[in-house]
């Protein structure tokens, strides 16, 4: 085994759908027959397993290719033991190597070479640098006069199992808090729709606070938990619809 | 695994006449037979997988003068089965043939830790390199990987290649590390009763 993938995109989305139990029985024959003869599959087909797997830790996959992974590969211990690692893996990332956002947009630098080559803007681009530099001055004047503003974002989506049974909490670095953390719930498909969500927090000690909404799509309903709330432990957000609680909690600790 | 060796010779003999071959040929159906079962939802796929092939080394002696076609092929149709019964055992709860449960899960602090170690055990550029390369999600990670790729000098798929294969040793080194933290508890358990 070994060299560069070779794998196509369409085979790629082919292993996705598999794992998903989305494949139809003819293609999901003809890439278990590979999985049997091609080592190089093999090790395309472990890579692909590896992506999803980040992605539901990430909270990246649609609500039917999380519920297909979970109801046959996570549901192995095999499957089980990847998932923990994955979130470790992923965690120690996340904390260690994270130093600064990236550049999405190379040849910036070129554009503004391009740009100061050009005398008559010059003057133009001065003046309007030191209008920049000044209300960047004021800004920063404002943002330490009111206080922090950023929230550690958090994406989370319902789990029915309790951390006994094995789910994986999402891990937050308490360090990482300023104003607090801004969460953002993934609602359940069979519960989307309604208006009037409500979000409450349970800590480990067994403390309730109900939450303001934040934030509500089709998809997600977003809540800020102010830094007050917040100790290091083990935290539960449960949703509401009225006044019947939707079944599982979406769980994170503050580390 | 309880197959003899007699056999196992003789299943080998039928994947090809060439042992080494033949040898290869075994370790990638049985590499495939696991990731199926895994796939399936079948715990402990490395049990199923010996069923599986114990399964076609008892059929052997019947089938192989008449089997035309990729032995493969075969091996695909007793995992077929081995899934189907697996499901039904499960749907009738019998507890004649009790479904083999998943064991608990490792502490999640025993992993934390042993991937301390096993990061420890990397050397530096690697270390940097498997962290980095799963730093971000989404736009950025694909940006980030193009990035990371012309750093290095080389394609985003050796790169991506090169993530997988550091990934792989580091699972299968916390992995080990676990189980062994996990032994050494229960000793200590077992001491202390």
């Amino acid at each position: 085994m070994g060299g560069v993938s070779t794998i196509t995109k369409e085979q790629e989305n082919e292993v996705r759908q598999y794992l998903f139990g989305q494949l139809n029985e003819a293609d999901e024959e003809s890439l278990e027959l590979r999985l049997l003869t091609e080592p190089s599959f093999l090790e395309e087909f472990d890579t692909v397993v590896d992506e999803v797997t980040d992605q539901y830790v990430r909270n990246e996959l649609s609500g039917d290719e999380r519920k297909g992974f979970e109801t046959s590969y996570l549901s192995t211990a095999e499957g089980q033991q990847k998932l923990r690692f994955a979130s470790e893996l992923l965690d120690r990332a996340e904390t260690e190597r994270r130093v600064s956002p990236v550049v999405t947009k190379p040849g910036f630098f070129d554009w503004v070479g391009g740009f100061w080559q050009s005398q008559s803007m010059r003057l133009a681009a001065t003046a309007a640098a030191a209008v920049i530099i000044a209300g960047g001055i004021f800004l920063i004047y404002k943002s330490i006069s009111s206080g922090p503003v950023h929230y550690a974002v958090v994406n989370l989506s319902i789990s029915t199992a309790n951390r006994a049974e094995g789910a994986v909490p999402a891990k937050v670095k308490y360090e990482s808090l300023q104003a607090g953390v801004e969460a953002k719930l993934t609602i359940p498909e069979s519960e989307r729709g309604a208006t009037d969500y409500r979000v409450k927090l349970v800590g480990g000690d067994r403390s309730e606070h109900d939450l303001a909404i934040a934030e509500h799509n089709d998809q997600t309903v977003t809540v800020k938990i102010p830094v007050s709330l917040l100790r290091r432990g083990s935290y539960a957000l449960q949703i509401f619809h009225t006044d019947r609680r939707i079944s599982g909690s979406y769980l994170f600790d503050i580390e | 695994m309880t197959t003899t060796k007699e056999p196992f010779d003789a299943l080998l003999e039928w994947l090809d006449p060439d042992r080494d071959k033949a040898g290869q040929r075994y370790e990638v159906i049985r590499a495939g037979l696991i990731r199926i079962f895994v796939a399936k939802g079948l715990s402990d796929a490395e049990h199923y997988t010996d069923e599986a092939i114990d399964r076609v080394i008892k059929k052997l002696p019947e089938i192989r003068a008449g089997y035309i076609g990729d032995p493969a092929r075969y091996f695909h149709g007793v995992a077929r089965n081995i899934v189907l019964e697996s499901g039904r055992r499960r749907e009738v709860a019998t507890d004649v043939l009790p479904q083999r449960a998943a064991p608990e899960p490792p502490p999640r602090s025993d992993t934390s830790e042993c991937l301390s170690k096993c990061l420890q055990l990397l050397p530096r550029d690697k270390q940097e390199l498997i962290l980095d390369y799963h730093l971000y999600h989404g736009r950025e990670k694909v940006v980030h990987h193009q990035q990371m790729a012309s750093e290095l000098s080389i394609t985003e798929g050796a790169l991506r290649t090169r993530a997988h294969h550091l990934r792989v040793n580091l699972e299968k080194c916390v992995n080990e590390c676990v189980g062994y933290q996990g032994k050494n508890k229960s000793a200590v358990e077992s001491h202390s009763n």
